[in-house]
């Protein structure tokens, strides 16, 4: 033990942080500098004089070695809280609205069915007008024929046409970026901002730059990429197919690299489009939420027939026509369906190489909603999951449970992570009529960002991205699990408070819960076989 | 660190750093001094020889000359060790020097 300073630890504040037990040891994790360290009994010692009045007592060296870590308050240090500049727009991922119309009726559905996802037909008779609810399979044949732009009761269009879907891509690949070198500067030191806004959506972490990125501060992306949303992007097969091959086209010409990738619920895959999309490489995140008993319950068509014969034969074409390209499960946990063990057997039993979980997004009191008790079951699931995941990685399989995937990548690289998601900073959504917004469950919520024909409102972007820093900075600042939720996804927010800048506090605890799984599972998998994490990272394009 | 010990990769960057090094200051402890002017030098207007040659200009004016070591306050570059690279793509530093590759740490 070193000298005891008399005041060393007086008078210093400590910041958020965890310590856990995990294979026997104890561990700390700052959030201030997202450094996870193992401690020992002294600093535990330390660390509780310090909560307590006795912080005068505590060794100097423990006093050090705690403020190195980023435990405690150093006046005038404080992290990227403090920045003023916000990162500036480093668009790599343009969601695409093709349709606000879906041919399922999801129970848990966001959108709302007044403004939102309507049935194909709703509108006037829009490209996907010919298909029955219950004719999965018959859109695509439909006549190839686009007819763009069809508009409800004279609203907002609800179908995207080619001349909007154009001008997105073309922003895409033309946009520079608003910075340049001098505004990269303001951004946070190490490339930052990694993945998940727990909620799912087309590939959250796509929206991200990769960390170092040497693009971002040219101000250009090379590689940019496209995720057909919808409704059911399926839908509009016509239009995606020549999409796909303009844009290629369009890239080439600029010389940028452009990828695609759809979100779909899988009803409308025919051996036509499952051969498309493997000719074209476009990765598949298909919307399934289990084996039928539990799909069919919250999944079903507007009739109430269930959708799970449909997507199951739609997975096989798939599964026929692999491209290369995992393809991943998107599984959302709806009342009443929270099995995540059978579940996850289930979609592994399909051959999908990835499996992500989400809880619906509802409304506080909302019969889609899960119970407290439901979530407690989901938490056992995921426990049981990450056991699975740790002899995965033991046994040299790739693991896919890839919600662990992606909280394990997180701690592995530690960054403080100001914004929740990449919403408005690598990622913008697009909406039918060819407007932008922060992401693709923001359309029509919140301000516009701009226009395909006006380009991005820095305005309103940085007031966006200021609503989220100044959530983090109030509610969320003295949180140890800051660096993982950021305060959550702002559509969540809004469904439940009505304010995209809510914190979500109502999943405090349980995501919590999570990170303290991640960190637990992360430190095993790191004892057990420690090359894992930078392999898989580096695989990903994430390290 | 004696007590705590990195586990994650940030972790293991904090315990990497020298416990006794000073918390980053830029100092100006070179070895010795050219070209740029001191306090003890004549000012910002001319240099030791009456002339206006040697003074300091912009970064992006004279990258090369305002980054080396012999400066008295050198421009923060990359360590051509490491990244050899850096500069590959910026032959006239005047016109080029937003094609310079930036170089973040592993953090």
């Amino acid at each position: 033990m070193g000298n005891i300073v008399r005041g060393a630890g007086a008078g210093a504040k400590l910041l958020p942080h965890r310590s856990f037990t995990a294979e026997g040891d104890t561990y700390l994790y700052a959030a201030e500098t997202g450094g996870l360290f193992r401690m020992d009994d002294g600093v535990r010692d330390a660390l509780s004089a310090l909560a307590s009045a006795a912080a005068g007592a505590v060794p100097a060296e423990f006093v050090s070695d705690l403020r190195r870590a980023g435990l405690l308050d150093t006046a005038g240090r404080r992290g990227p809280a403090d920045r003023t500049a916000h990162p500036p727009l480093r668009l790599r991922t343009l969601v695409l609205l093709l349709t606000t119309s879906c041919n399922l009726a999801c129970r848990y559905c966001y959108e709302d069915r007044e403004e939102g996802c309507s049935r194909p037909g709703d509108g006037q008779g829009g490209p996907s007008a010919a298909a029955g609810m219950d004719a999965p399979g018959s859109v695509a044949a439909a006549d190839g024929q686009e007819r763009p732009g069809a508009v409800a009761g004279g609203g907002t269009p609800r179908e995207m046409s080619l001349e909007s879907l154009r001008g997105a891509i073309t922003f895409l690949l033309e946009h520079d970026g608003q910075g340049g070198p001098s505004a990269a500067a303001g951004m946070d030191a190490p490339g930052s901002i990694a993945a998940a806004d727990g909620q799912g959506g087309p590939s959250a972490a796509a929206g991200m730059d990769a960390p170092g990125s040497v693009a971002a501060a040219a101000g250009t992306n090379r590689k940019v990429s496209v995720t057909f949303f919808g409704g059911e992007p399926l839908l509009r097969f016509p239009l995606i197919r020549s999409a796909v091959g303009e844009a290629r086209r369009m890239a080439r010409e600029r010389g940028k690299e452009i990828s695609f990738s759809i979100t779909t619920n899988g009803t409308l895959l025919t051996r036509e489009i499952a051969g498309f999309l493997k000719e074209n490489g476009i990765s598949v995140c298909l919307s399934i939420d289990g084996p039928r008993e539990i799909h069919d319950r919250n999944r079903p068509y507007a009739s109430g027939r269930g959708s799970y014969g449909d997507v199951a034969r739609g997975t096989s074409l798939l599964m026929e026509n692999r491209n290369g390209f995992p393809v991943a499960a998107r599984v959302t946990l709806g009342r009443g369906a929270v099995d995540v063990r059978k579940t996850f057997d289930h979609l592994r039993g399909l051959g999908f190489d990835e499996v992500g979980f989400a809880p619906a997004s509802a409304a506080e009191g909302s019969p889609a909603a899960l119970t407290e008790e439901e979530l407690r079951a989901v938490m056992d699931g995921f426990r049981d999951l990450a056991d699975g995941y740790v002899d995965d990685v033991r046994e040299r399989r790739v693991p896919a449970f890839s919600n662990m995937s992606q909280i394990l990548a997180l701690i592995h690289r530690g960054d403080p992570m100001p914004y929740p998601c990449g919403a408005g900073i690598g990622m913008l959504a697009v909406d039918p009529s060819g407007t932008f917004y922060p992401c693709h469950r923001l359309c029509g919520i919140g301000d516009a960002f701009g226009g395909t024909e006006t380009g991005i409102s820095e305005a309103v972007r940085a007031r966006f991205l200021e609503g989220a820093r100044r959530r983090r900075e109030s509610a969320c600042d003295a949180c140890w699990a800051k660096n993982f939720c950021s305060g959550g996804c702002y559509h969540d927010a809004y469904l439940r408070q009505g304010d995209l800048f809510a914190p979500s506090v109502h999943y405090c605890r349980w995501i919590k819960e999570l990170f303290l799984l991640g960190l637990q599972t992360y430190v095993r998998i790191q004892n057990e076989t420690p090359t894992f994490l930078d392999v898989m990272l580096g695989e990903r394009g994430i390290a | 660190m004696k007590h705590l010990k990195g586990v994650n990769r940030k972790g293991r960057k904090i315990g990497n750093t020298d416990p006794d090094a000073p918390v980053v200051e830029a100092q100006g402890i070179v070895p010795f001094m050219h070209t740029c002017t001191s306090v003890f030098n004549p000012g910002y207007e001319n240099d030791w020889t009456g002339s206006t040659k040697q003074l300091c200009t912009p970064i992006e004016t004279d990258l090369f000359g305002t980054t080396d070591m012999y400066c008295w306050w050198p421009g923060q570059a990359p360590d051509t060790y490491n990244n050899p690279d850096w500069n590959a793509d910026c032959t006239r530093a005047m016109k080029d020097w937003m094609k310079l590759k930036v170089v973040k740490p592993e953090w």
